[in-house]
This record gives C-alpha cells, structure tokens and sequence, in this order.
C-alpha cells in the first residue's frame, strides 16, 4: 500500500512539473518566440523622386592663359613682374641684355652658308649641251646609205628580166633535146644510108673513077666545110662592118631611080639582091677605103666567095661523081641503087651537117642564155650584198639617232632637276633672311612687355638667368575670358547630366562656396575617349582662383516616381530584384509578423532611394536590415524602435 | 530478470548511456549548427530563393604573388555565360544563373569630421554583399551597378573613430584627398570564428576600381554563386579559369562527407604550399570546418557507448523475451484454452 502511494505521488510531482513548465511556456512563449526570431527595422514605402547625383573633382582654371615666350637665347637682364601681379597690355615683363642672341648669330651663318652654295651652284651648273660630233656621224651614214643605193640600183635585176631570161634558158634547153634527137636520127640515117651505100658502092662494079669522084666530093665537101667555117668566125669577127657595109649599099639602091621604079616587094628584093654586091664594092671604095671596115668587107666577101666556090666546087664534084658513075654503071644493074643510095648517103650527110650546125648552134644559144642567167645571179648576189649593207648602215643610223634623242632627254632632265635644286636654294636662302630678320626685329629694344590684360600666373626664369629658344618665360591668365573646371566621368554618368545644368561646388570637404559651376560641355576624355568623358564647367563667383581643387556634384533632372524603397530594403537572388514586406497576422497571442517577398522591378536608382514597380504599393513596409537572414514567409519581431 | 537482479547497476549504466547519448546529440547539434552558422557560406541558399535550380557557392583565392585584374573577371563572366549555354541554362527575363563578386585587401588612410585614421580596406567589384550581408546599421551597402563609385561602407569601429556615431550614411569622408560618401554603416559578423579570425579593426569597403587608381593592386579574391545541374560542375568551372587558385566549394564545405575528409586529413589541413593568404572570412570557415570536425569525432566518440548499450540491451531483452515465451506460451495457451472451453460450456448452458 504505501508502495503505490509512493508511486502516485512521483507522477503527481511529475504532472505538477509539466503544468508549471507549460503555464510557463505559455505565458512567455511570445517573448522567447521573439527572441529567438531575426528582429528587422522597416521603412514606408512612399512615392518622391529620384535625383542621381554625379560627383567628381576639378581644378580650377583659366579658360584662356597666355604664354610669353622668346625665340632666342639671350640673357635677362631684370624680372619686372611676379606671380599673382595683375598686368595690362603694354606692360613691361622682362628686360633683356644687349648683344645678338646665339639664334641670330647662327641664322646669319645659315644665311651666308647657303647663299655660298647658290653661288657655287651657279657655276657648277653652266652646262652646255652640244650633238655636232653625233649629227655629224647621222650625215655621215646617211650619205654612205645613199650612196650605196646608187651603186645598188645598177645591179637591180627585175623579175620580169630574171624570169624571161631563165625562160630562155630553158627554150634554149628544149631546143637543144629537140636538136639532139635529130641530130642523133640523123646521124643514125646517116649510119644507115652509109651501110645501105657500102653495100651497092660503086667500088665493087668500078674502079677508080668514081673513087676518085668520090675523093674529090669529098675534098670539096671539105673545102667547103672550112670555107664555111672561116666565114662563120670572120662573120664573127667582121660581121659588123660587113652589115655597115650591107645596109649603105641597100640604102644607096633603095635610094636609085630604077629601085623606086619597082612596085612589088619581091621586084624589089630581087633588085637589091641583084645590085648588093656592086653597090657594096661601090660603097666601100667610096666611104671606107683604107679603113677597117674595109679590110673586114674584103675579107667576108673573100669568104663569102671561097665559101659559094667551094659550094660549086662541091655540086660539080658531084656532078663529076654523078657523071663517073653513070658512065660506069651503065652496064650494073644496081646503078639506080647505087645512085640512090648515094644520093641517100648525100642527103643524109648533108642532113647530119645541117643537124650538127642546128645542135651547135642550140648548144651556143643554150650556153648564151645560161650566161645570161649567170650573169643576172651575179648581179643579184651584188645588188643582196649591197642591201645588206645599207640596212647595216640603216641600223647604224637609227641607233645613232635614238641615243642622240635618248642624250637629249637625259640633258633636259638634268636641266630640269639643276633648275628645281637652284629654286629650292633660292627658297632656302629667302628664308633664311626671313628668320634673320625675324630674330633681328624680335627683340628690337631688349625689353619684352605683355600682350595682354591679365594676372601673371607664373614666371620661369630669374634675372641673369639665359633663355633658351622657345622657352616660355611666363604664363598670363587673361582673366577677361572667365575659368573653367573640368571633371573625368564615366559614359554612363555623362548621361545622366545636360549640358545648361548647374552643378553645387565645395572648395573643401568642409562646406560649400559661393563658385557657380555651370556645364557648358561634355566630350571625349583624351586619356579614355572610349569609356571617359570629360564634363568642362563654366566656373563663376566670388573667390575664383586659378588653381583651386573643387569638389562637384551635378544631377539628374528628377523624377518622380510612386513607390520609393531606401537601397538596403532591395534585394536579389536568382529570381530578379525583390523585396521584403511585413505582413501582419493578428493571434490570440498578439501580432504575428512574417516577411512577404513581393517581386519588383527597380527604375531608378539613386545613392540613397530606387524607385520600384510591381507587387507593392505605398505605405506598405518594407524590411530595410535584419538581425538574422530572413526568408519568404519567414516569422520576424519589428524593431523596438 | 537480469535488470532486476543487477537493478542499480543497470539504473547507473543507463544513466550514463543516456548522458553520453545526449551528448552525442548536442555535439550533432553543434555540427549541424556550425554549419550554418557563417552567413558568408550561406551565398547559394540565399540566391537560389524559390528557385527550383540548384545553385553552388565557389571561392577561388589567389597567391599573394599573383592576382588578377578587373579585366580578368569580364572575361571569366563570359566563360561562364559559354558554360551555362553548352549545359542548356539560359536565364530568361530578369532571372540570373550566377552572381559573382571579388575582392583585394589593402590599407588607407581616411579622414573624417573627428579623426583620421589608417584603416584596412577591402577593395569590392561585383555583389559583394550578396556574399557577405553584414548587418547594417545604416544606409545601404555598395555594388558594382551603382552609378557613382565614389561610395565606401563604415564598419561600426570605423565610423566611432571618425565620426563617433554610426547613423553615418550621405556624410562624407577624404581619402587620398578626394572626398567619399558614406553609402552605410555595418555590424561585423557576431560568431566567434569570424571575431577571431578578424584582427585588423576598424576598417572600410570602397569599390575597387577606384582603390585601385589609388594603389595599384590585384584581386586576391573571387567568389561565384552559380547555377550548379551537377555536383561539382560550378568548382569546375572556377578550377578550370583559375588554375592558380586555391578554389573551394563553400556550398559543399559543412557537409558530413566533407567533414570526414576533413577528420582523415586534418594533419595535413594546415599545411599550405601555394602562397596563398585568405581574407578573414575563409580563415573564420575553416575554423567552423575544424570545429565541425571536433563535433564530428566526439559525437561517433559520445554514440558508441549508447550504441552499443542499445544493441546489448536488445539483445538481453530479446533473449529474456524468448525464454519468458517458451517458458509461459504453453501454460498461457492452456488457460486461454480453457478459458474458452468454459466460456463455450457456459453458453451451451
């Protein structure tokens, strides 16, 4: 029994535990809720505007700054100015020491170096150009190729000539084959008629009689054949005066009464023939006695008469031979034959003569022609030779006159380039006196005063100090054309300002100044012309100084925008742009807060607020910081605050 | 009738079972705690949001002989556009597959309205506070879309120095004679691996571009949440452009299977080769990791014992549950059996 008391009161004591435990829990279960939940700061959001401020940095300075400068190098004798001095235009700067500078001292050497060079040019460059030697050489070979076309043209065979005498010669060739053949029949009939007569020759039936007959034909055919012969070389020799001879004895019986009596041609013929040889002798007793021409006119007819003797001779011979062998062959029954045969073999001797004579005479005529035709080939081959050697000369010639021309051009270019260097001199020099006179007039006075009205921003040199060629001795701001300040942005910032606009300017980062900055430009920053752009202010005001830094803040025209969130209440994750709002939700217990992510898109940003669209409107509150990361739907306490 | 016999024994052993197992679950408690613990490791849960896409957090730390410059992280960025296009990720309207930030750390002298003071300075590009969301006291933080860069963030030591309050955003400080706007005010990290690991004191946060026209120095930092289809595919990425790099998957660090490599190599944890000096926040991780590690080991040291007391005590009940069985079965069948026979009979009746 008192076990199970003991028992029932251990679970009292256990259940008693519990219930305070839970009445506790209960009662402070908000406040450890609380306490254990991230605890966030809030902030309305409202509609306002958007202002994006450009802030950057510049330095003050004169839009315009003069610099005095020297072209020389000469000694200050006294500074009249110092930095911070207002000046005006007239105003004495520096005074310099007497004496030519080293600039001008070396530009009256440069002048008298080059007018030196122009004078030694001058004489160099007298060139004259002569082509006598060279036009002489033309004349020369064009009157050797004249002369060797006179001397050509004799040798000039036409064609026509060439290829009619080459025709002769081949007339003459046919006609000797055709002579050659007859004369070979001829001889072959003659061979025949010779053994056809020795056969029925009269030296069988008859003794010496018409052998004898037939010596004496045959010493008379002889005879004859020598007597032409003779008549034939001295006809050669002679013929000429003979035909001299000849044609005065026809003209002297052309010229007789009974001549002029004929009325016929052959009367006429007839006559002349008839009265030729006394005419003749007439005429040669009459005009040529003692000449040559007579000795030649005595001679043929000698021949002329051995030769018509000799013919007699010959036909009596055979007469006689005739006469011989009738008589003895009156009894021989072969006497026809025997006369035929002779008459046969007389014939065809008297045929074989005449053939011989065609066939030397073709054979002359042939080789006539052929030196003809040889004769023309050497004058070719002369007249080749000749044109070789004109167009030789032809060649000569027209390379000569090329690189007479070619000569011509090369002294005319060089002419040309003498005449460029000598202007170019000539400019050289008319500069130099130029810069002479420049360096001279520079100074005039020793004594270098300003140009313009304004407030001496440096000087460079001190008294007895030596200038250098170009050095500026002092920098001027003309204050008349105000100051400026540029300040470095990036592209997207210039885009946010307008030119016109006017900035807020600090000197300090203490405070502000009464300097007004307007934007009067943006362009390219040299340094980074791709991504930087260079903002020029219009600088303004009490207190400007060149050479001041000051501070710049220009923004953008604002906007206004309804619903505004300070930066720290918007978030991002990979969804996009959100932010948190507190969501209410009353319980016995009290509020309970929980974050509601509302999804947004930001249109405008500041340094301060961003202007949101989406799922939020204004007055709701939006968690700005928390204690803890929160998350969507997440339990939070509000700040005490 | 083995816990009756020995019943004080087995009261004190179970006892002692039961504390030792508490304590193994407070030290899982504490493991699974340290793991969230480091809102700086936390990067990819908070950018993944409601998003069903799975997101990595990657740190990749460089030498102190070799950073990189501004230029180096636009051309990363499109690598990484190129790798999410090659695995079919595109983001679509205003969403983003990845948000990068970077970092150097330097010193400067800033002045404020009561005082100067030298103070360290960390250089940012990119969402740098979408990896480290200090609280703020004030104002708002700085980001590499803002249109003016000549912002800085205050921490709370800072902003006492110079100007001894904390409601400091829209006032204006000098750095290397130019003036700098307060944009906000921070709270540094309260856990206490990240207060130790921070010893430099009160410093600021200004954009790096503009840190770096003052004193010319290299991104010693750079930290990527990324979408991430596979294990591994977002470290690989970072490992691949930034070979140089000491490269992590913070995401991935407060595992227990990272732990336990952890455990097997922590000998060799500490022994660095690479030249590579990391920023606070990372020094505060791996102190978590080793942490974590120590929590690791004493909880499989603290489950043992109740593990094995458990299986024991199974075990002793099973066997005295079976030999109560063979011994009572028969006699209990035999009543139930009569018990029926009577309740039979007296319905028959």
């Amino acid at each position: 029994m008192n076990e199970k008391k003991k028992n029932r009161g251990w679970v009292k004591n256990v259940a008693i535990i519990f219930l305070v435990v839970l009445l506790f829990l209960t009662f402070f279960s908000n406040t450890i809720m609380n306490r254990s939940l991230p605890e966030v700061s809030v902030k309305y959001a409202e509609s306002g505007s958007i202002t994006t401020q450009i802030r950057g940095t510049g330095t003050i300075e004169a839009v315009d700054t003069y610099q005095v400068t020297i072209k020389e190098s000469r000694k200050i004798k006294s500074v009249a100015v110092s930095p911070g001095q207002q000046v005006a235009a007239g105003d004495l700067l520096f005074v310099l020491s007497e004496g030519d500078s080293d600039e001008l001292a070396a530009a009256k050497e440069a002048l008298e170096t080059l007018e030196l060079s122009y004078q030694k040019a001058l004489i160099t460059n007298e060139a004259e150009y002569d082509y006598t030697r060279q036009e002489r050489a033309i004349t020369k070979l064009e009157k050797q190729i004249n002369e060797t076309d006179a001397l050509r043209r004799d040798y000039l065979v036409s064609a026509e000539v060439y290829k009619k005498a080459t025709d002769a010669v081949k007339t003459a060739e046919d006609a000797v084959n055709v002579a050659q053949v007859k004369y070979d029949q001829a001889a072959k009939d003659l061979k025949a008629a010779e053994s056809d007569f020795e056969v029925v020759s009269p030296g069988n039936t008859d003794g010496g009689a018409v052998t004898a007959a037939m010596n004496a034909l045959e010493a008379a055919r002889k005879a004859l054949s020598d007597a032409e012969n003779t008549l034939e070389t001295n006809t050669l020799l002679y013929g000429a005066h003979y035909t001299i001879v000849e044609n005065a004895a026809k003209s002297e019986i052309m010229a007789s009464d009974e001549y002029l009596t004929l009325t016929t041609d052959s009367e006429r013929e007839a006559f002349i023939n008839q009265k030729l040889g006394v005419y003749m002798d007439y005429v040669v007793t009459r005009d040529h006695k003692g000449t040559d021409i007579e000795t030649s006119y005595n001679t043929l007819t000698a021949n002329k008469k051995a030769v018509a003797d000799a013919k007699a001779a010959v036909n009596s011979a055979k007469a006689a031979l005739d006469n011989a062998v009738v008589n003895q062959q009156a009894g021989n029954q072969n006497q026809l034959n025997y006369l035929y045969y002779l008459q046969n073999l007389e014939g065809a001797k008297a045929t074989e003569e005449v053939m011989a004579k065609l066939l030397s005479d073709a054979k002359k005529t042939l080789e006539n022609a052929k030196g003809e035709v040889s004769a023309l080939d050497e004058k070719k081959d002369s007249y080749k030779k000749y044109t070789d050697t004109i167009e030789g000369l032809q060649e000569n010639l027209e390379d000569a006159k090329f690189e007479l021309e070619q000569q011509k051009k090369e002294d005319e270019k060089a002419q040309k380039l003498t005449a460029l260097d000598m202007q170019a001199l000539r400019n050289d020099i008319a500069k130099a006196r130029e810069n002479v006179e420049k360096i001279s007039t520079g100074t005039a006075g020793g004594e270098i005063y300003s140009e313009v009205n304004g407030i001496v921003k440096s000087v460079n040199i001190t008294s007895g100090g030596m200038t250098e060629y170009n050095q500026t001795l002092a920098a001027i701001e003309v204050v008349d054309r105000g100051y400026c300040a540029t300040m470095s942005v990036t592209a997207e910032q210039a885009k946010k300002v307008t030119v016109g606009d006017f900035a807020n300017v600090s000197t300090g980062w203490w405070g502000g100044s009464d300097i007004t900055a307007r934007l009067t430009s943006v362009r390219n920053d040299p340094a980074n012309p791709r991504e930087k752009r260079l903002l020029v202010f219009d600088i303004s005001g009490g207190g400007v100084e060149s050479g001041t830094q000051i501070s710049l803040s220009i923004g953008e025209r604002s906007r206004s925008y309804d619903v505004i969130v300070p930066n720290s209440a918007l978030r991002s994750d990979a969804n996009g742009d959100f932010v948190y709002i507190v969501t209410a939700k009353p319980s016995p217990l009290g509020n309970r807060y929980s974050a509601t992510r509302i999804d947004v898109q930001v249109l405008a940003k500041d340094d301060v607020n961003a202007a949101v669209s989406g799922g939020i409107s204004a007055y709701d509150y939006v968690i700005t910081t928390s204690t803890k990361p929160i998350e969507n739907n997440m339990l939070i306490r509000m700040a005490e605050s | 009738m083995i816990f009756k016999r020995h019943k004080k024994l087995c009261l004190s052993i179970g006892c002692v079972l039961l504390a030792l197992l508490v304590l193994a679950m407070v030290c899982l408690g504490i493991f699974f705690r340290l793991g969230s613990r480091l809102e700086s490791q936390q990067a990819a849960e908070r950018f993944q949001g409601e998003s069903q896409e799975r997101f990595a957090q990657v740190s990749a730390y460089f030498p102190a002989t070799g950073g990189v410059t501004e230029q180096d992280i636009w051309t990363f960025r499109q690598t990484v556009d190129q790798k999410l296009l090659d695995v079919s990720l595109e983001a679509e309207g205003s969403e983003a597959l990845y948000a990068d930030a970077y970092s150097a750390q330097g010193e400067i002298a800033v002045e404020g309205s009561r005082g100067r003071a030298t103070a360290p300075v960390i250089a940012v590009g990119g969402d740098f506070f979408l990896f480290h969301p200090l609280q703020l006291r004030c104002g708002s933080y700085i980001s590499q879309s803002d249109l003016m860069h000549d912002r800085v963030v205050l921490d709370e030591e800072l902003a006492w120095k110079l100007f001894g309050g904390v409601e400091l955003a829209g006032l204006t400080v000098e750095i290397n004679g130019e003036p700098y706007v307060i944009a906000g005010v921070v709270q540094r990290e309260k856990d206490s691996a990240s207060e130790e690991a921070y010893t430099l004191g009160g410093g600021l946060y200004m954009h790096y571009d503009r840190f770096n026209a003052i004193k010319e120095t290299k991104i010693s930092c750079y930290e990527l949440v990324c979408a991430n289809p596979i294990s591994g595919f977002a470290l690989d990425i970072v490992k691949e452009r930034f070979a140089a790099a000491d490269c992590v998957e913070n995401s991935a660090r407060f595992k227990i299977e990272q732990c336990a490599e952890n455990v097997i190599n922590f000998g060799s944890r500490t022994l660095k080769t690479d030249g590579v000096i990391h920023p606070y926040w990372e020094s505060a991780a791996r102190m978590m990791e080793n942490r974590q590690a120590a929590a690791l080991v004493l909880f499989v040291i603290f489950i043992i014992l109740p593990l094995i007391g458990a299986i024991a005590a199974i075990v002793i009940l099973l066997k005295a549950a079976k030999g109560k069985i063979r011994r009572e079965l028969p006699e209990q069948m035999e009543k139930f059996s009569q018990r029926r026979w009577e309740k039979r009979a007296a319905k028959e009746e």
